[in-house]
């Protein structure tokens, strides 16, 4: 796969790296979890392989050889000599195809997956590229023009047009308009009662200020009623910082592992890829919820994925 | 996470780590991270089922715990510093502003047998405890770039960046040593809990070193 013109920021992610957050390095990993299984069941792929996340302006990206793909997530408008690739469809293309994305027509997150994966290094068992310390990934950093990823797999199905398959997945079922469900933080104690009321009642906008590190809010001033400073301690992604100019942070994939700024509220696991797909602009609000609603609410995202791998096996049995 | 309150940093640290190295031992089946920080230690879980059990069996700990816990000491660590104004440091600025003169700091830093309190920031970058109030800096307004192996002082911690970054801590020195390297069995060259010195060496035994 060759890259013929760089997009604002591809990287290869996968799950990223647990077990490590002690040593300082993060977890990492795909921002929108979900969209990138989803693209990797339609690739035929294990859900654990890396993929392509790209944002847009998304890249120009030319195969020499005759591929399967499937992009999930964000819609990019993308196309191949004409002939448009919709989401969530298995995408079979010549040797020589060439893709490109042209209109952000909605989401913030494009995967592409390749049937059989790249040729990548696992660094601290991970593929994901951890673009601040420059590590994993593809020579740990982003793509550049002119790269030249090399596939695991060579098909040997002879594939002389564009196909995109007339099957889809449909992704997992979001209500637009649903809150983000939080449970308090070790510092939400620290904020005055007007405050904790203000930001369950309001809602936020996302600033410009968002990349895979954390996206700056701006709402509703925090108050602080506890003026004590915080000593350095562990965060993760979904940790809603609040910053000394009294406004939220949310901390995403890339975050670093430890913060000194209180920690007020934490987002649940179940709304990380909802919360990926969203940019500038975008409004969202809190509700709290409880351990055991979380709880029941990822077991039903996992059977969902699970089904969803079970129904494309039947499907790719008849694909070629 | 786990958080000790109203006791000093230094106790608060070894209960944490102890804590730390219980769960290790006992729970490294069902846990994906363990991050000790000053006074907190985040566990995370592969399996939310799990949760109440781990929490009724650190209660437990805490509990049974008649005294500070006493950590063994283990080796000293000896990260050697170059102090020369070549390699860009903050010293004269801080000299400035701390009224004190340039080696007065040197002195300092060199004063202390410090404790590794945690990583993080960065990979393999270490939180050292703690400098003398003399030479306590506030951190810098912004952000300014940083060297692979600069040492610089935040407060009253002092730490060494892994990495060519940003970073608004006051920069006094510059060490050869690599503190994260994923091509060594242990990628991070200190860890939680150690004790470390630092070792001042002069610009040519940097370059050697490096």
């Amino acid at each position: 796969m060759e890259i013929q013109k760089a997009g604002l920021l591809d990287s290869f992610q996968d799950a990223g790296r647990t077990c490590m957050a002690g040593l300082g390095v993060g977890q990492g990993g795909w921002m929108d979890s979900l969209a990138a299984a989803l693209a990797n069941i339609l690739a035929g792929n294990d859900r654990a392989e890396p993929v392509l996340e790209m944002h847009f302006p998304a890249p120009r990206l030319c195969f020499e050889q005759a591929v399967f793909i499937a992009l999930s997530g964000a819609d990019f408008g993308a196309s191949a000599h004409g002939v448009a690739l919709p989401l969530n469809r298995r995408i079979s293309l010549p040797a020589g195809s060439e893709i490109i994305f042209q209109k952000k027509i909605n989401g913030q997150r494009c995967y592409l997956a390749m049937a059989g994966g790249w040729e990548l290094p696992s660094v601290l068992n991970s593929a994901s590229t951890l673009l601040k310390s420059g590590l994993g990934g593809w020579q740990g950093r982003a793509l550049k023009k002119n790269d030249k990823i090399p596939l695991k797999l060579k098909i040997s199905t002879l594939i002389e047009q564009i196909k995109v398959s007339s099957f889809f997945l449909a992704p997992y079922m979001w209500y637009r308009a649903a809150p983000f469900h939080v449970f308090p933080g070790p510092e939400w104690d620290w904020l005055s009662a007007e405050t904790k009321k203000q930001i369950m009642e309001t809602a936020f906008t996302i600033t410009p200020s968002n990349d895979r590190m954390g996206y700056r809010l701006a709402g509703a001033h925090l108050e602080m009623v506890n003026k004590i400073e915080m000593k350095s301690s562990a965060v993760l992604a979904g940790t809603i910082q609040r910053l000394s100019n009294g406004q939220p942070l949310i901390l995403m994939a890339d975050a670093q592992t430890t913060g000194g700024y209180p920690r007020i509220l934490q987002i649940a696991t179940v709304d990380f890829p909802r919360l990926a797909q969203l940019g500038a602009g975008d409004s969202l609000w809190f509700s709290f919820i409880k351990m055991e609603t979380a709880v029941q609410l990822m077991e039903s995202q996992k059977q969902w994925l699970q089904q969803t791998e079970a129904g494309m096996r039947f499907q790719i049995a008849g694909f070629s | 996470m786990l958080e000790l309150k109203e006791c000093t940093v230094e106790s608060s640290h070894a209960c944490i780590l102890f804590v730390e190295r219980y769960c290790n031992k006992h729970f490294s089946t069902i846990l994906t991270n363990r991050v000790p920080a000053y006074n907190s230690l985040l566990l995370t879980l592969s399996d939310s089922s799990n949760i109440n059990l781990l929490e009724n069996e650190i209660i437990q700990i805490l509990k049974q715990m008649t005294s500070i816990p006493v950590l063994p000491l283990g080796e000293e660590k000896v990260i050697p510093i170059c102090y020369d104004e070549q390699l860009g440091n903050d010293l004269v600025k801080m000299a400035g502003y701390l009224q004190i003169d340039r080696d007065t700091i040197i002195h300092y830093h060199l004063s202390v047998v410090y404790r590794v309190y945690l990583l993080g920031f960065l990979p393999g970058f270490p939180y050292l405890g703690f400098v003398p109030q003399a030479i306590a800096m506030p951190r810098k307004q912004e952000p300014v770039p940083a060297k692979r192996g600069a040492v610089g002082i935040a407060g009253q911690q002092t730490g060494i960046y892994p990495v060519d970054t940003p970073g608004g801590w006051h920069i006094v020195g510059h060490t050869p040593y690599i503190m994260f390297d994923i091509n060594r069995k242990d990628p991070a060259l200190l860890l939680a809990g150690q004790r470390v010195r630092f070792e001042a060496i002069d610009l040519e035994t940097y370059y050697k070193i490096k």
